[in-house]
């Protein structure tokens, strides 16, 4: 038996500094897929420490066939979805519109060796954040799970209750439309509206 | 080879050969919709973790020890509840029961019939008093509109349901929507 089962299984019968060690051990990985779901950092904490509570409270539940990451980021992703899905329809954020005030800044590493590649990095990965938020919530989560933790698609499948096919088709959607949307906000696009244009205008 | 096929090497992170590899680079170069999904590729392998503000797990425990104490509370609350309610049937019902108790068997036996009885009688009129317009609507209303009065007062507890819950949900929500300072963000 892996620690982290035996840290699991201690869980279960109910030590609280067993469980205390899964969260230290798993808050990164938990606090990510919140903050990549739901965009905005006050949100993703609350998220990440909602999902540890249901975590605990449903640690009888737990099959010990499985993984504990997976089932982890399975509960994880189902409560971001709820919280998108409440959120559209309980009340229309004006905060949502004003991504950019709330996200925190990330300057480019001076150190770095080649800091306008750097620089290019940092704008790639706040348009990427950008982006995600416009997906469809459960097309964001099969995204983020196999990018971020290189679930494969029948892992995706049982965290997020599809079928295979239907996780193959939603990345491939969302794959697109991240992609369109890339495309679209890139300056690159713009110069290129007008390729007989001026340079100078 | 066509855009398609390019397109599904992207989609599917195919393993490609060498000569794939370039095949597919001179397609790029030609290509914005393919060169747009290989730099969402690379943009989403690049991608880092974001790591919670210092203190994640202080703060759950915190959280964990407030929710302990709330489901504490709500089990007292409860118990009392049900304490007082029982507390209450038992002086409501003490008088009968002295009665009982202090009478000889003989007037015990008359008193329970006639109890019975009384319960008895008031079933039976009751019976009576709402199986008439009862019998005379069920000949009056057709069986459609009794389904759709049946039908809607389903509906209408239902979104009582639903609708009380979510309320509730939301909050708890609110409550729980304290501002928390950023940091370790990708």
């Amino acid at each position: 038996m892996n620690e982290e089962m035996a840290l699991v299984l201690q869980a279960q019968q109910g030590s609280e500094e067993a469980f205390t060690r899964l969260v230290e051990q798993y808050q990164t990985p938990v606090y990510n897929l919140c903050y990549r779901m739901l965009g905005e950092v006050e949100y993703a904490e609350d998220a990440a420490q909602e999902s540890f509570l249901r975590v605990y409270r449903n640690l009888a539940r737990y099959d010990r066939q499985r993984s504990f990451a997976t089932w982890l980021l399975s509960i994880t992703a189902h409560y971001c979805i709820d919280c998108l899905r409440r959120r559209r329809f309980t009340m229309i954020s004006i905060d949502a519109e004003q991504d950019d005030d709330e996200r925190p800044m990330e300057f480019p590493d001076v150190n770095a060796l080649n800091p306008e590649q750097e620089t290019v990095r940092i704008e790639e990965q706040a348009m990427l954040q950008r982006v995600l938020q416009k997906l469809d919530a459960t097309d964001r989560a099969a995204v983020i799970l196999r990018y971020w933790y290189d679930f494969s698609e029948i892992e995706i499948s049982e965290s997020l209750s599809l079928t295979v096919s239907a996780v193959k088709s939603r990345l491939h959607r969302a794959r697109k439309e991240l992609a369109r949307r890339m495309l679209a906000s890139s300056p690159e696009t713009r110069v290129e509206r007008m390729p007989y244009g001026s340079p100078v205008l | 080879m066509d855009h398609q096929s390019y397109e599904t090497w992207l989609l599917d992170d195919e393993r490609l050969t060498a000569g794939q590899e370039r095949e597919l680079r001179l397609h790029l170069q030609s290509c914005p919709q393919c060169a747009a999904l290989a730099q969402s590729n690379r943009a989403l392998r690049a991608a880092p973790m974001s790591a919670p503000p210092a203190g994640f797990a202080l703060r759950f425990q915190a959280r964990l020890a407030a929710e302990r104490k709330a489901q504490r509370i709500r089990n007292i609350s409860g118990l009392t509840l049900i304490l007082i309610v029982g507390i209450s049937v038992m002086l409501l019902l003490m008088p009968v029961y002295l009665t009982y108790v202090s009478s000889s068997p003989a007037q015990l036996a008359a008193k329970s019939i006639t109890d019975l009885m009384v319960v008895g009688f008031a079933l039976r009129s009751i019976g009576q008093t709402c199986g008439t317009p009862a019998c005379a609507a069920t000949a009056f209303v057709p069986p459609y509109v009794w389904a759709l009065g049946f039908v809607l007062v389903a509906g209408i507890g239902c979104f009582w349901f639903f609708s009380s819950r979510r309320f509730t949900r939301f909050l708890e929500t609110r409550g729980r929507s304290e501002p928390v300072t950023p940091g370790g963000q990708a």
